[in-house]
C-alpha cells in the first residue's frame, strides 16, 4: 500500500461522514425536544397523566405495577396521550431512539451505491432488528 | 493553586460521592419506615378511560406480588430527580476520568441507593448510555476512531441479543435479576482490575471472516502523529462473545463498553483507540434496541430519566476538562472500589440479606 493510498484511507469514508452528520444533527434536535418537553412537564404547563406528587408512590414498584396503577399504556400507546406532560417527553426520547434506524437506512443506500453488498445486507438486517424492537410487538411476561 | 488542585480533586470527588450515597441511603431508609401506602385507583381509572386504545396492553401475569411491596417515599416529588441530577453530574465526571461508560456505574449505584425500582433504573441506565453514545458518535466517526466496517457485524449480533436480554430481564423475578446484576458488577470490577489493554496488538495474519467483512482500516494517531494500519483476527470468537455481551447489556441496562473494549482490543486485535471509539459508537446501536424494549414496557419514567441523562452529560463535559489535571489512575481504582461495593450491595439485596 503506498503512502498516497494511506493518506486517503485515514479519512473516514463518505458514507461514514454522512452517518456522522445525520447522527449529530438528529441528536441535537432530539436533546432540544427532550429538554423543552421536560420543562413543559415539570413546570406544570402541560398537565401530566400521573400527577407529579403521585409518582414517588409508584416509582418503587415494578414496571407492571406502575403501568397498572397509573394507567400507563404499553408500546406506542403514549402517542394517543401525547398532550399530557409526562407522555410528551416520549417525543424526544423516541426521536433519539429512532435516530439509529434512520442512520442505518441512509447507510444502506450509500453502501448500495458503492456496491458493498455484504455490508448493505448487514445494515438492512440491523434496520429490521431495530424496527422489531421499536414495534412494541415484543412483550415479555413481566414480574 | 491550580497546580495543587489535581492532588485534591480525586479526594474531593470521592468525598462528594460518598456523601451523596450515604444521604440517599439514609433518606430512603427513613422514608421506607415512615411511608404510608396510598392507592392510585382513581388516577388509574381516569387514565385508563382517557387512553382509549393502548393497543398492546400486557398480559398481567402475576401482578404486584407481595414480595415486591414498595417502600413509599414521602419526600416532595422533586427531591429525588434533583438528587439524581447532581449525583449523575458527579458520576459523569468520575466515569470520564476512569474511562468507563456511565451505565455501568449508574445502574448498580442508583438501584442500590435510590428508591427507584430496578426496572426503571435499567430503563434510565440504557437511556443514559444511549444519550452518551449518540453525543460522542459523530465525532468518533468523523475522526475514524469508530469504524463502521468493524462495528456493523458486531452491532447486528449485539443489538439482536440485547432484545433477548431485555425481554429476559423484564420477565425474570427482580430478585434473580438483582442477584445476577451483583455478580456481573463484581465480575466487571475484577475485569477492570486485571485487564491490561494493548495499545497496538500485533496481528500477523487476518482471518478469513475478518477479511470477508473488510474489518481493517487506517487511522492517524494524533498523540504520535503516526498513521496506524490495523486488521482483525480471531473474528469468529469475537463475534460469538458479542452474543453474551448483547444479552447482558439488555438484561441489566448497563451499556457494554466494559466488555466491548477488551473483546475488540485484546481478542480481535483492534488498536486501543479504534476499540474504544468503536465501542462507544456500538452502544448507540446495542442500547437502542434494548431501550425500545424497556420503553415499550413502560420502564422509562421521564421524571427520573431526563435528569439522569442531563446530569451525566454535563458531568462528562466537565470530566473531559478535568482529565488534564487529575490523576486518572487514582480515579480508576476508586471506581473499581465503588463497583466492588455496589456489586456486593446488589448481590446481598438480591439474596435478601
Amino acid at each position: 500500500m503506498n503512502e498516497r493510498n494511506l493518506t486517503q484511507e485515514i479519512k473516514a469514508s463518505p458514507a461514514q461522514i454522512r452517518y456522522a452528520n445525520t447522527l449529530f444533527y438528529g441528536a441535537l434536535i432530539g436533546f432540544v425536544i427532550m429538554l423543552v418537553t421536560y420543562s413543559l412537564y415539570v413546570f406544570g404547563i402541560l398537565t401530566p397523566l400521573i400527577p407529579l406528587e403521585e409518582l414517588p408512590k409508584l416509582w418503587g414498584q415494578s414496571a407492571q405495577a406502575y403501568r397498572e396503577a397509573g394507567g400507563i399504556p404499553q408500546g406506542w400507546g403514549w402517542l394517543a396521550l401525547v398532550s399530557r406532560g409526562d407522555m410528551s417527553n416520549f417525543i424526544g426520547i423516541a426521536f433519539l431512539a429512532s435516530l439509529t434506524i434512520v442512520c442505518f437506512l441512509q447507510l444502506a443506500v450509500n453502501l448500495a451505491k458503492t456496491k458493498q453488498w455484504i455490508m448493505m445486507v448487514i445494515a438492512l438486517l440491523e434496520v429490521l432488528v431495530l424496527c422489531l424492537a421499536a414495534s412494541g410487538i415484543l412483550v415479555s411476561g413481566g414480574h | 493553586m491550580l497546580n495543587n488542585f489535581h492532588r485534591f480533586l480525586p479526594l474531593f470527588l470521592s468525598a462528594v460521592l460518598l456523601i451523596v450515597l450515604s444521604n440517599a441511603n439514609l433518606c430512603f431508609a427513613d422514608n421506607a419506615k415512615d411511608g404510608t401506602a396510598q392507592t392510585l385507583e382513581q388516577t388509574a381509572a381516569h387514565n385508563a378511560a382517557e387512553a382509549q386504545a393502548p393497543a398492546a396492553q400486557a398480559p398481567a401475569a402475576g401482578a404486584g406480588t407481595a414480595a415486591e411491596a414498595p417502600a413509599v417515599d414521602t419526600h416532595p416529588w422533586w427531591f429525588w430527580p434533583t438528587s439524581l441530577l447532581f449525583f449523575c453530574f458527579i458520576l459523569g465526571i468520575i466515569a470520564v476520568m476512569a474511562g468507563v461508560g456511565g451505565g455501568v456505574l449508574f445502574v448498580p449505584l442508583v438501584s442500590g441507593f435510590f428508591p427507584f425500582h430496578l426496572d426503571f433504573v435499567r430503563g434510565a441506565g440504557l437511556m443514559v448510555a444511549l444519550a452518551g453514545a449518540l453525543a460522542a458518535g459523530p465525532g468518533l466517526l468523523r475522526r475514524n476512531f469508530a469504524n463502521l466496517r468493524l462495528a456493523l457485524p458486531v452491532a447486528l449480533i449485539a443489538s439482536a441479543c440485547a432484545i433477548v436480554g431485555a425481554m429476559l430481564g423484564l420477565a425474570l423475578p427482580t430478585t434473580i435479576v438483582q442477584t445476577c446484576l451483583g455478580v456481573t458488577i463484581l465480575g466487571i470490577a475484577v475485569l477492570l482490575l486485571l485487564s491490561k489493554n494493548s495499545v497496538r496488538p500485533v496481528v500477523n495474519k487476518q482471518d478469513a471472516i475478518g477479511m470477508a467483512l473488510g474489518m481493517q482500516g487506517v487511522f492517524l494517531d494524533p498523540s504520535t502523529g503516526e498513521v496506524v494500519e490495523w486488521k482483525t483476527h480471531r473474528t469468529l470468537a469475537g463475534l460469538l462473545l458479542f452474543i453474551a455481551i448483547g444479552i447482558m447489556a439488555g438484561m441489566f441496562g448497563l451499556g457494554a463498553g466494559w466488555a466491548n473494549v477488551p473483546v475488540l482490543n485484546l481478542l480481535m486485535g483492534a488498536p486501543l483507540k479504534v476499540a474504544v471509539g468503536t465501542s462507544k459508537f456500538l452502544l448507540s446501536i446495542t442500547d437502542t434496541s434494548a431501550a425500545w424494549v424497556y420503553m415499550n414496557q413502560g420502564c422509562v419514567i421521564p421524571l427520573m430519566a431526563v435528569p439522569s441523562i442531563v446530569g451525566l452529560m454535563l458531568g462528562s463535559v466537565v470530566g473531559v476538562r478535568l482529565l488534564a489535571i487529575a490523576k486518572p489512575k487514582f480515579i480508576r481504582y476508586m471506581v473499581i472500589g465503588v463497583l466492588f461495593f455496589s456489586g456486593a450491595k446488589a448481590l446481598l439485596k438480591g439474596l435478601g440479606i
